[in-house]
């Protein structure tokens, strides 16, 4: 009885510390991009406000009077800025001066500025939302196909390829069945994605599988085969005039309607220019599915098996093989599904451009929430809204947007980091609790 | 015969970048620690190569601060695979994305665009100015000795040194080393930060010799072209040379082909081939044992 207890704490712990530590993973990142942005993001400019305060340091008033030429005058760099008031104040002044000016005149950037930037543009209204679950669409698929084949101890970084793969099956029958009805194409185009990206996915399933090929070598080699062979395709299906390098666009019945066609009737007051499409619904459909996959099926209880001990699983009669090829196939299917929302909702065409990266970020989006689909959900909202929230701090701040691609890495990394701290955590206290025991 | 000594040349220029990263690959791999970030640190390196340049006009400077900036990144994959035994693999990827992301910041802060000219190129001191070997090393990037002699330099330590041994031994059985008394850790903090220096060395080849600019992305993949050169290469430095010849090889190839054969398919070889060696029956290439398994000492 008590042994049971005990380890029902245990596993309270466990899950308290599973939630806690990816939230430990994001403060730190923002701690860590706070750092960057007050050490590298400054200017120096000279204001009403900064003469007032130089006066009031002792700096003599004629010293002041050949500065005001220089004053309202934005410096990205000290040297630059140096050179210009050392120019305009002497050699003397400047030697005795120069330094405390400079101090004076430095603006910081404050991090909570560019934070809540990239917050309010992407909470403060529908669009903003809205936009953020359009980005975060594709990474719900993505995060799921590496949250699926991890539950089976299967380390997919194939998403891109599996995801470029399918997106282009779907763009082709889209663009190849043109006379098909809507509710016939839009299925079509969907399984389309599903089965090739799961193709894709299951060729390094079944070389680990058979020929005992590590699926990570693999899944990243397929992922530069996918690219160039798109690549290849997207040319072939591109139309004569175009010199964008994309394909012809998809039939009218295959495009996915954004939601503000369905809100605007509603009498909801939604943007039109907004992104976000009914691919949203067929995410949280497969969130349904793997969830239910994983938790309530045969082949979810076995696919997990395998993950947590294939030598165990397999003794148990689960067949390894198979469940390693199923499981990276699903895997790959999730990925390629990824093309409903960019090809069918979006851009109505195939173009490597519009897929960059959501392959990789379904990976972070995957290990933030703990590779379960519950959390894949919450840390690509998280993406999305760091994605779109990006978007505005070019504008408002002197932050360069890819501060945001810094942030997920440094996120990533704590994630891994604290993950593995709080396996130790656990495993001293399993050890102190034996010993009381 | 123009042709073939142009298509030779050009095959070798392509070829650089590939070996320099294959042979960091192959450190950190014989040591145990699965290096997938050797594209990040190669973009790192060539964006720093170029920064340290333009601001110092020395490009011998700018190399060595690529080199310290990949063993910068190495150290942090150290950390977090070494000494926190986490996912090495996510590891990796981290570290791409971070480079991905901090190149480019530092190139809107410090420059305002994301083309970079380099202010200077690697010359070779004394022997730039001899006449006879003027002709040697305007046409050449000294890069390539260097290359070369890091080639034959590196199937010595890894194979000849009591130091290659011992970073073999622990990627192959770190158990049976720590009782031989060699630190796991060690070795393993050793062969990712060569890794790293090796990979921004490819880097600063590939903004200040190759291109003559650092552009967003400069690497477009190149450090898994290395990564495949290291697996065809089978972990050794000469099969890593030569695997990476190769693949530069098909590179040099593309604008003297047909039409007919897509550029695309050229792209695909390396990859095709890697996963052929790695599941062929035939000439199998085999990883090092303890290869993505943290080491955990009881």
């Amino acid at each position: 009885m008590t042994a049971k207890l005990k380890l029902d704490r245990l596993f309270e712990f466990k899950t308290l510390l599973g939630i806690f530590s990816p939230i430990v993973a994001v403060v730190m990142a923002f701690v860590v991009g706070a750092i960057i942005i007050l050490v590298f993001i400054k200017s120096f400019v000279l204001t009403e406000s900064t003469f007032i305060r130089l006066a009031e340091k002792g700096v003599p008033a004629a010293v002041l009077e050949s500065l005001q030429t220089l004053k309202g005058q934005e410096y990205p760099n000290r040297s630059a800025f140096g050179k210009d008031v050392r120019a305009a104040i002497g050699d003397q002044n400047y030697a005795q001066y120069g330094s405390l000016i400079k101090k004076q005149a430095l603006i910081r950037e404050n991090p909570l500025t560019v934070y809540n930037a990239i917050f309010t543009a992407a909470l403060k209204d529908r669009d903003g939302w809205g936009n953020v679950l359009y980005r975060a669409t594709p990474l719900i698929f993505t995060g799921l196909a590496v949250a699926l084949a991890f539950q089976c101890g299967l380390f997919n970084i194939g998403g891109e390829g599996q995801m470029v793969m399918g997106g282009f099956a779907i763009a082709w029958i889209g663009f190849t069945f043109v006379k098909l009805p809507a509710f016939l194409l839009i299925p079509l185009c969907i399984i389309g994605g599903a089965v090739v990206g799961g193709l894709w996915g299951g060729i390094p399933g079944y070389l680990k599988a058979r020929r005992g090929v590590h699926e990570v070598v693999t899944t990243i080699m397929l992922n530069w085969i996918a690219v160039a062979f798109t690549q290849y395709l997207t040319m072939a299906y591109k139309p004569e005039e175009s010199w964008i390098p994309h394909t012809f666009e998809i039939a009218k019945s295959a495009q996915l309607s954004r939601l503000a066609h369905y809100l605007n009737p509603l009498g909801i007051d939604f943007p039109k220019s907004n992104l976000v499409n009914t691919a949203v619904f067929l995410a949280i459909l497969a969130v349904i599915f793997a969830a239910y996959l994983l938790k309530r099926t045969k082949v979810g209880y076995e696919i997990r098996s395998v993950g947590f001990n294939p030598t165990a699983a397999e003794c148990a009669g689960i067949n390894v093989a198979k469940n390693t090829v199923l499981a990276m196939a699903i895997s790959g299917a999730m990925a390629g599904l990824a093309g409903v929302n960019q090809v069918m909702g979006y851009k109505h065409r195939f173009r490597y451009g519009i897929f960059g990266g959501l392959g990789f970020d379904g990976i972070g989006v995957a290990f933030i929430g703990r590779n379960s689909p519950l959390g894949v959900v919450l840390a690509a909202l998280l993406f999305g809204i760091l994605d779109h929230g990006g978007l505005a701090i070019d504008v408002s701040t002197k932050v360069p947007r890819e501060i945001i691609l810094v942030l997920k890495a440094v996120i990533l990394i704590f994630v891994v980091v604290s993950g593995e701290i709080t396996k130790r955590l656990i495993k001293i206290i399993q050890k102190r609790q034996e010993a009381n025991a | 015969m123009e042709v073939i000594l142009a298509i030779m040349a050009s095959s070798i220029r392509f070829a650089i970048p590939y070996v320099l990263a294959g042979l960091g690959g192959t450190y950190s791999e014989r040591s145990g620690v699965v290096n997938i970030g050797l594209e990040g640190m190669m973009l790192t390196g060539a964006f720093t190569a170029v920064a340290v340049t333009n601001a110092t006009g020395s490009a011998w400077l700018g190399l060595l601060a690529a080199i310290f900036a990949g063993m910068l990144l190495g150290l942090i994959h150290g950390v977090v695979c070494v000494t926190f035994r986490a996912d090495q693999i996510v590891s990796g990827l981290a570290i791409i994305i971070f480079a991905a992301g901090i190149t480019v910041f530092f190139a809107w802060l410090l420059y305002n665009k994301t083309q970079i000219k380099a202010a200077s190129h690697l010359r070779v001191p004394l022997l730039h100015d001899i006449p006879a070997f003027k002709v040697l090393f305007s046409e050449i990037p000294p890069t390539i000795f260097l290359t070369a002699l890091i080639v034959i330099a590196s199937h010595f330590i890894i194979f000849k040194t009591v130091f290659g041994l011992r970073l073999r031994s622990v990627g192959e059985h770190p158990q049976a080393a720590d009782t031989l008394g060699i630190s796991v850790d060690r070795m393993r903090y050793t062969g990712v930060i060569i890794s790293g220096a090796l990979s921004g060395m490819a880097g600063a080849y590939l903004s200040l010799e190759h291109a003559h600019y650092f552009v967003k992305g400069i690497s477009a993949g190149r450090g898994f072209i290395g990564l495949a050169s290291m697996i065809f290469g089978k972990w050794t430095p000469f099969g890593t040379a030569g695997a990476g010849l190769l693949f530069g090889f098909g590179e040099a190839l593309k604008p003297y082909l047909p039409k007919i054969v897509p550029s695309q398919f050229i792209d695909m070889i390396p990859y095709v081939l890697t996963i052929f060696v790695l599941s062929s029956a035939v000439g199998r290439a085999t990883p090092p044992a303890a290869i993505g398994i943290p080491y955990i000492k009881e």
